[in-house]
């Protein structure tokens, strides 16, 4: 940085000494430079001057502001040549663009999956535990009426709920899609089911009632449903874990694929990059393009990669509405979210240009011309 | 400008392309480098030119040693030192145009003034109609001329030219020359490599002789 400024300096130094006037000078900074005079360009200390400052893009008396300008035109320029060499042979781009987008969609698609399971987790229902007792069959629907009643008394319970042994069935031929086997049976297999809220959901306080609902006559069996909720959480943190450790992984396979491809560009562009550093092309120059190239291809890979997640989020939009039903969390079917879609493309170009640098750098600095 | 001190270039098979050449030329100075093919011509100007090291002695290029520049500061010198390449090194995929743009695009200059200078090049090698033609459609001679075009059209400090008026007719070759001269009026230091003594005696420069990778003439003045 330092270094930077001090060579800014010198060659401000230097602009100020010069033949050139105050007035000149000022001009430039609106309007483009102007070629200087031949004699000017040769004189006596130019040669000394560049090549000490030895900056790529310094020039002798240019501001800061000229610079910037160049800078933006050397980016737009080659940005937009890389897209056309890509362009030009659409067939060999398509395969890495293809690997990156499907690569990348992966943890996207893991996402998805995710997404339904925190759906199920939703909010105030992570927190909430349900108890679930089955009454034994003998028992009379007016009898279970009665135990429905006293158990919403209970002052551990906040709400209780009786379903019928028909509305069981009827709720089982909805959502099971196996409701014909019901109708095989003569009987209704199904028990009375009572369903409780308790008003403390700490563990121990549930543990407590579940003791105290197990020793109740006509009950067969209670099932506390926390059980499954610890299940699924403990899932979806193996799922993350696995987003995560499978992100890595599947970042650094993308980085070899860019950088294979541009290292087979570089290759193949080896006389070019000859020519290039014997007029004068300094090492960064050289890299540029292939940044770009990098670039495009994660772009283009990202963009991609979220069609692909896009199209996934629509397949399963319909079970995930049909899941959100069944837990009474609402739902809405759509685009993937900005997170999910920054993540794709901005990992898609983070993924391109790093490929490309790690790829081209080394190569470009050993070809001599 | 451009001094070697000792400088022999063996090659890694063990020919030795240059033995023991002290010379100088001085800036502002026009100097012609002849010799028979093989005497090591094109392989003291790719030593100027960094494309080679030498295996012995000093050479200096506007004050600096060669040796002692760092990796950063090639590019740098390159850029003030202007190639005229006997096997012309052109890009085969970029136009005419783009040829003779590149050696300004590596310097940094503006689009429009790199349009201006890259017209007034061609021009001034008598291409301007074929900017946009690619090498392959273009003959020895033209090619030749694209390659004086991209050296000249950044005004270098230096200008090497290995057999610029190789392929070129007399009248051609005397308008390049004249040229050249003009240019190293106005203070180019310009280093001519060449076969053609006719084009050498006319011009009556300063001239050093190569035999089998020794100077034999023209070393002091
Ligand atoms: N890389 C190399 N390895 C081995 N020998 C080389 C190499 N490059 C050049 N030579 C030899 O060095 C000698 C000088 O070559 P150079 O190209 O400098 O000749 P020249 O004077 O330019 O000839 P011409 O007029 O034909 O261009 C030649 O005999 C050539 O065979
Ligand atoms: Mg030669």
């Amino acid at each position: 940085m330092s270094k930077r400024k001090s060579s800014r300096a010198e060659n401000t130094e230097r602009s100020s000494g010069d033949r050139v006037g105050r007035v000149e000078r000022k001009a430039a900074v609106t309007t483009w430079r102007k070629p200087r005079p031949l004699e000017e360009r040769v004189r006596k200390d130019s040669l000394d001057a560049q090549v000490r400052a030895a900056r790529k893009t310094a020039r002798p008396g240019r501001s800061a502001l000229e610079d910037w300008r160049w800078l933006a035109q050397l980016h737009r320029r080659t940005g937009r040549d890389a897209l056309t060499r890509i362009l030009v042979t659409p067939l060999a781009s398509l395969m890495t663009v293809l690997v990156l987008g499907l690569a990348l969609a992966l943890p996207a698609g893991l996402c998805v999956v995710l997404d339904a399971f925190r759906l199920v987790l939703g909010e105030g229902h992570a927190g909430s535990v349900r108890l679930t007792l089955y009454l034994e069959q003998g028992v009379s629907d007016e009898r279970a009426r009665d135990m429905k009643t006293q158990l919403a008394q209970d002052p551990a319970v906040l709400q209780a709920i009786y379903i019928t042994p028909e509305q069981g069935a009827e709720d089982f031929r909805r959502y099971s899609g196996l409701g014909s086997a019901l109708d095989l049976l003569d009987v209704n297999p199904l028990p009375g089911v009572i369903e409780l809220e308790p008003v403390e959901a700490a563990a121990e306080a549930v543990q407590n009632l579940h003791e105290r609902l197990k020793t109740l006559s006509g009950v067969s069996q209670v099932r506390l449903d926390t059980v499954w909720l610890e299940r699924l959480v403990a899932l979806l943190e193996v799922g993350e874990r696995l987003l995560q450790g499978g992100g890595a992984l599947i970042g650094l396979m993308l980085l070899l694929v860019v950088g294979n491809t541009i290292r087979l560009l570089v290759a193949n562009r080896r006389d070019e990059i000859r020519v290039i550093k014997l007029v004068g092309g300094s090492d960064g120059f050289v890299l540029l393009p292939f940044l770009y190239t990098g670039f495009w291809y994660g772009l283009t890979g990202g963009c991609l990669a979220w069609l692909i997640t896009a199209a996934l989020r629509f397949l399963v939009s319909d079970s995930m509405a049909q899941l959100a039903g069944l837990y009474h969390v609402p739902f809405q079917p759509g685009l993937p979210d900005w997170h999910l879609s920054l993540f794709l493309l901005a990992g898609g170009c983070a993924v391109g240009v790093l490929g490309a640098l790690l790829a081209a750098w080394s190569q470009i600095r050993r070809i001599r011309p | 400008m451009i001094v070697f001190e000792h400088v022999s270039k063996r090659f890694p098979n063990g020919y030795t392309g240059l033995d023991n050449v002290s010379l100088h030329i001085r800036r502002g100075e026009m100097v012609f480098l002849t010799g028979h093919s093989g005497a090591g011509k094109s392989t003291l100007l790719r030593l100027v030119l960094l494309m080679d090291r030498p295996s012995s002695g000093r050479i200096q290029v506007g004050g600096y040693s060669l040796s002692r520049l760092r990796r950063g500061q090639i590019p740098a010198l390159r850029r003030h030192i202007g190639v005229v390449f006997q096997d012309h090194q052109l890009l085969a995929d970029r136009s005419v145009f783009e040829n003779v743009a590149i050696a300004l695009r590596v310097a940094d200059f503006y689009p429009d003034e790199i349009d201006s200078r890259v017209r007034a090049a061609l021009d001034m090698v008598g291409l301007l109609d074929r900017a946009a033609l690619f090498p392959e459609a273009l003959s020895g001679g033209e090619l030749q001329r694209v390659g004086i075009a991209r050296a000249m059209v950044t005004r270098p400090t230096v200008l090497l030219a290995d057999e610029p008026t190789g392929n070129l007719d007399p009248a051609l070759s005397a308008d390049i020359m004249q040229r050249f001269n003009k240019y190293n009026q106005a203070g180019m230091t310009i280093l001519v490599a060449t076969h053609d003594l006719d084009l050498v005696r006319q011009m009556g420069h300063r001239t050093l002789t190569l035999e089998k990778g020794r100077l034999v003439s023209g070393a002091a003045q």
